[in-house]
């Protein structure tokens, strides 16, 4: 390959294993100054790693890093800091107790010159502001805020910053907009293009097929390890990529099916959650997907919180099939049948240090208990779990791996699969496809299919419009804590969801 | 046909896979039974009273009582919490067990029961006032406890030991079976059935899954509020129990019993390879971690070396020992992907 | 895996056994004839704590024995006194090792009962008495006695009707406790009225609070007796600080008590002789070893201090250093 002279990086047969574990098997990628250079990939296809490579955080095993032209090594973070690569990763690195300009220059907080460790605030401030300015914000109004108490948005701009102001020639984001509201992605992608004019390069982590159109110059497609191509995001289709990143032709996106609509199997009654102004009602029949869409804080997973048990309610009532049910608590919504899919399976759905057959019964232990002596009876835990990881093709081993060890999608299986085992009849979904590839989100959907097929109920918050709108049979909105649109899908749009999102 | 073939395969990558990692994980996870079993050659070499039956019976029966505490430790280091209280619970327990046999004399019987209710009592108490208070940790709550059952146990008899105790009492110390003994037995009695609790049974695995992620568990439906309260309920017992092979040891029991025995029992723990995290921890790693303490302290006599510097030590080995755990940690977080 | 831990396990404990049942076996034979062909007779001593300059006299007297009677002595201690079972399980290492003869200071007398019950070889008990079988004697200074000589002592200096304050160790402290009862007996049969006695639990910092509190409501007090020096210092650092001028006699003889005598701040102090004690253990046990009788008490005796000889004392501690 030649060197092309615009190249700011260029990677060459980079490989990469764990023990046994082949993650890299030949890496060939290039980025030129100022470009959005997308990597896209399955959950487990090897972008992580390869990032963790790029900054300095793994070594590699063999291959070449080319910047401007000259190899380098990269053999810890602080290489790929002073090269010019600056991470603004998905959980973020802010300390939230400092201010702006604080967390700007942490780690290198400059000295006044002939005074001992008396920190140049002055100079960190200007500096601050000067790049936060370059950002298109006013840094005189942000610097000494408490990055604690700014929004998502706002955060992330300050980490962007303090590449800016580490002089950073390519920054790489992983899944910058996954926690974002509207208004805060655009606000980046501005800055996404101010960052081009500046000739910084970008390689951009992202699930979000329409991003990348809108962002995109390059894409990068990685597939079990391996670079499959490099397209120019203009001349190319989604449904391209698609096809190159999972190998198959994917015919749906969304595959929704129609269900025979039945009786009334699920019905909230007057729920007052707490902090909420007016109680919340709706119903859910047999044969539907209903979907809950709305702005980040609109409330919706306070409801499915407090009709779970999970949080307190100061009023309401709850029926399954005509009959009323009381909750207290998560055992009592368990034991008549619901079952909460959290919307952070890490910090809510798993214990990442336990086997997968752990995961997987915790909540339905009380059916493995052995009559007699009162134990637990491990052969038909395994079983079962090994059945439960067949049935949704969760990519391990064993089910003794754990938790900890596998992909985001592989992880949300697991988790859906601790509530088929507990034999729930209404399934109640808070972003069950966040943070997973195409690939595993399809298999979702077709899971909750299933789910309807067999006579359960299937309710589904979602953050994602067309997710929404590809999968739900009616759609529910929520703002402030109110629902303020029932709205059939064959009448459902883009607008009229936001409309009743924003309450405009 | 091909169904079967590719089966087949599965399995052989399965085996091979699992028998390339041994080695590594083997030194990981057995590291501290290694290390064990070092110390136990290093004494045997330094003093030619060591590897003695006389010995190595006394090395467990010195051990007897900071297993028991150390087992209840374990529990509430699993669920993410600690019991400073467990000195304490010993001192008391074993002080209400004296007045009831010796002063007031009752049946002794009436004294085991006693002490094990006194500390299954005071432990309960622990797990209330963690959960029903919201107390922001157990490390708060035990700690106030501690110093009230030290307190309480001075009271009852105004700082004065209690000696004479009944001889079904004295058994609990001081029978041998054979060259083995009794308290040792039972030590182990008591290990085994908190295996069997921790690994088979429903509660033990909510256990894990509190101290693993107290938030998921309780949204899997587990009452978490219950889990903590029968931890710390059975740390109480188990310090219970300790008190009265103590007092039988030693036939008196006395105020100033197990004070800072809780130092021991969290070293033996975390030696064992438990995490302070939370859910992380085994019943034969503490019972490894409990010898190594042991051992520690039995050669270190059987050297003549002073108690101060036998202090600076067991210090430098705990340290030792929680530095391999780091280093596991970091690699198992290293190997996420 | 489980599988493999556990077979490794029983594989080491057996081993292990073995390997003891032949050690043990080893051990045994040469126990009874002593054919290790030395010279040196071994003594073992279990003491409080080494941790406090009373208890490195006793140490000290007791090296100072072996050194002359040609005896290698082991002296052991607890970090501290509170420390009763670190004690036990010192005693049984060093019976163990199979030691000649054994000194014990006993933490609580009744601790070390079951431990020495009946055990084959010659022992006794220094400082705190312990009633088990096989002992041969008790080496201590009388805590009674001393109690009656330092209200003696200040005694002359006083008249019927004057009234005196107590300071006591922790309650439930037997030598304390005799301490203050020799003290009291002797105080109250002489006519000087004790009005109060309250415990500092052998503390310096406590014993000050106390005397403070005392002195609140009975500042015409002529004399202190307190149960240890660290307390007696502890109580005149009040009445100092009180700017009153109350005569203090403490018990045990250190350094900084002699030190204080000389400048003018106790009255005086009874000592008793841990370095005797010390030297006594050993030349005792040798004797017993050796097949010879001993008394079944032996009173160590005690040093009265006062600034007529203060400085000779000091000299004699400092040469034992």
């Amino acid at each position: 390959m030649t060197v092309n002279s615009a190249d700011l990086l260029e990677i060459r047969g980079i490989k990469k294993s764990f023990d046994t574990n082949v993650v890299l098997k030949g890496i060939d990628l290039s980025v030129k100054t100022g470009e959005v250079h997308v990597l896209l990939g399955e959950n487990g296809a090897g972008k992580s790693t390869l990032i963790k490579i790029l900054t300095g955080v793994y070594p590699k095993d063999d291959g070449e890093i080319i910047w401007n032209g000259n190899p380098v090594e990269l053999n810890n973070p602080q290489d790929a800091i002073h090269l010019g690569i600056s991470t603004i990763y998905q959980e973020l690195n802010n300390i939230q107790q400092l201010k702006v300009y604080e967390n700007i220059f942490l780690g290198r907080e400059v000295n006044k010159r002939r005074i001992l460790s008396y920190i140049n605030k002055k100079f960190m401030r200007n500096e601050a502001v000067r790049c936060l300015n370059e950002l298109g914000q006013n840094g005189n109004e942000l610097v000494n805020m408490e990055v604690g108490k700014l929004g998502m948005g706002q955060q992330q701009l300050v980490e962007i910053a303090k590449a800016i102001a580490l002089d950073a020639k390519l920054i790489i984001m992983d899944e910058p907009t996954s926690s974002l509201s509207g208004k805060e992605v655009e606000q980046l992608y501005k800055v996404i293009d101010l960052l081009k004019q500046r000739n910084v390069a970008i390689i951009f982590i992202t699930h979000k097929l329409e991003e990348i159109k809108r962002i995109g110059d390059r894409v990068t497609i990685l597939r079990d390890g391996y670079m499959i191509k490099t397209l120019p995001v203009k001349t190319t289709e989604p449904d391209d990529w698609i096809e190159l990143m999972v190998g198959r032709s994917l015919s749906e996106k969304y595959p929704k099916q129609k269900f025979k609509y039945g009786n009334e199997g699920f019905r909230v009654e007057n729920i007052m959650v707490e902090g909420a102004t007016e109680p919340v009602s709706f119903s859910i029949h047999y044969g539907e997907i209903v979907g809950i869409a709305g702005l980040v804080g609109a409330g919706r997973t306070e409801l499915v919180r407090a009709i779970f048990g999970a949080d307190p309610k100061s009023k309401g009532k709850i029926y399954i099939d005509g009959k009323e049910i009381t909750i207290k608590s998560p055992k009592d919504a368990i034991n008549a049948g619901i079952a909460l899919i959290t919307e952070d399976r890490k910090n809510e759905g798993l214990l990442l240090d336990q086997p997968l057959d752990f995961n997987i019964t915790m909540a339905s232990l009380r059916n493995y208990i052995n009559k007699k002596f009162r134990l637990l009876n491990s052969k038909i835990i395994k079983k079962d779990a090994e059945n439960y990881i067949n049935e949704l093709q969760v990519k391990t081993d064993s089910v003794d791996l754990h938790a900890r060890f596998l992909s985001g999608g592989n992880q949300q299986k697991v988790v859906i699969a601790k509530w088929l085992c507990t034999n729930a009849k209404v399934f109640m979904f808070d972003e069950p496809t966040r943070g997973i590839d195409v690939g595993a989100k399809v298999e979702v959907y077709r899971l909750m299919n299933e789910l309807v097929e067999a006579g359960n109920i299937v309710l589904m918050i979602s953050s994602e419009l067309p997710e929404i709108l590809g999968m739900c049979d009616r759609v529910l909105v929520m703002n402030e804590g109110k629902i303020t649109a029932n709205i059939p899908i064959e009448e459902a749009t883009q607008e009229n969801i936001m409309k009743a999102a924003t309450g405009v | 046909m091909s169904q079967v073939l590719e089966q087949k395969t599965v399995e052989e990558t399965k085996v091979f896979k699992q028998s390339q990692l041994s080695l590594k994980k083997y030194l990981s996870k057995f590291g501290t039974l290694l290390a064990l079993f070092l110390l136990f050659v290093f004494f045997s070499l330094s003093s030619e009273k060591f590897l003695t039956v006389d010995n190595l019976m006394n090395i467990v029966n010195q051990a007897s009582i900071n297993a028991l505490l150390s087992l209840g430790m374990l529990l509430a280091i699993l669920t993410a919490g600690i019991d400073l209280s467990v000195g304490s619970m010993l001192a008391l327990s074993s002080m209400l067990m004296a007045v009831v046999t010796v002063n007031i004399g009752m049946h002794p019987i009436l004294g085991i029961i006693t002490s094990l209710g006194v500390g299954g009592l005071f432990g309960l108490v622990n797990g209330l006032l963690l959960t029903k208070l919201h107390l922001p940790h157990p490390f708060i709550s035990t700690m106030g406890t501690q110093f009230i059952g030290r307190g309480l146990a001075l009271i009852v008899t105004g700082a004065a030991p209690i000696a004479g105790l009944p001889l079904l009492i004295q058994f609990f110390g001081t029978a041998e079976i054979g060259p083995i003994p009794f308290s040792f037995l039972l030590v182990l009695v008591v290990y085994i059935f908190m295996h069997i609790f921790l690994s088979n049974t429903k509660t033990g695995r909510h256990i894990y899954a509190v101290g693993g992620n107290k938030e998921a568990a309780r949204l899997s439906g587990i009452n978490v509020d219950r889990v903590l309260i029968t931890v710390y309920t059975i740390s109480g017992l188990m310090a219970g129990l300790a008190g009265i092979i103590m007092s039988g040891r030693v036939n008196s029991a006395f105020p100033l019993a197990g004070l800072q025995y809780e130092t021991d029992a969290i070293a033996a723990v975390i030696i064992g390879g438990a995490s302070f995290f939370g859910g992380v921890g085994t019943v034969w790693g503490t019972a490894i971690g409990v010898m190594i303490i042991a051992v520690l302290r039995n050669g270190l006599n059987l050297l003549n070396m002073s108690a101060d510097l036998q202090m600076a030590v067991i210090g430098a080995v705990i340290i030792g020992a929680v530095y391999v755990d780091v280093l596991r940690q970091r690699k198992r977080k290293k190997n996420k992907n | 895996m489980r599988k493999k831990f556990k077979l490794l396990c029983v594989i080491l404990a057996t081993s292990l056994m073995f390997l003891s049942a032949c050690n043990n076996n080893g051990t045994e034979t040469t126990n009874g004839s002593k054919s290790k062909n030395k010279s040196e007779v071994d003594i073992s001593i279990v003491l409080k704590t080494l941790s406090s300059p009373y208890w490195k006299y006793v140490e000290a007297g007791a090296k100072d024995a072996g050194k002359k009677l040609g005896v290698h002595v082991t002296v052991v201690g607890p970090p501290s006194e509170s420390e009763v079972m670190q004690q036990v399980n010192m005693i049984e290492d060093q019976l163990s090792q199979s030691p000649d003869g054994l000194a014990i200071a006993p933490i609580q007398a009744d601790t070390v009962v079951s431990t020495l019950n009946g055990k084959d070889l010659p022992m006794l008990t220094i400082d705190t008495d312990s009633d088990f079988k096989g002992k041969l004697t008790y080496i201590g200074s009388d805590n009674h006695s001393a109690g009656k000589t330092a209200a003696e002592l200040l005694i002359k200096k006083l008249n019927k009707g004057d009234k005196v304050a107590m300071i006591n160790g922790a309650l439930g402290n037997p030598a304390m406790d005799e301490r203050a009862k020799g003290a009291k007996e002797t105080f109250e049969k002489s006519g000087i009225e004790v009005v109060a006695e309250q415990p500092a639990d052998s503390d310096k910092a406590k014993a000050m609070s106390v005397m403070e509190n005392i002195l609140q409501s009975h500042s015409d007090i002529k004399a202190v007796y307190a149960g240890n020096d660290d307390m007696a210092i502890g109580a005149l650092r009040a009445i100092k600080a009180a700017g009153l001028d109350i005569m203090v006699v403490g018990t045990d003889g250190t350094e900084e008590a002699v030190k204080s005598i000389i400048e003018g701040g106790l009255y005086g102090t009874i000592a008793q002789k841990p370095f005797d004690m010390g030297y006594l253990a050993v030349e005792n046990l040798l004797n017993a070893i050796n097949g010879e009788e001993i008394e079944p008490r032996i009173d160590s005796g005690l040093d009265i201090v006062t600034s007529e000889n203060a400085e000779e004392f000091l000299e004699f501690l400092k040469s034992m250093e």
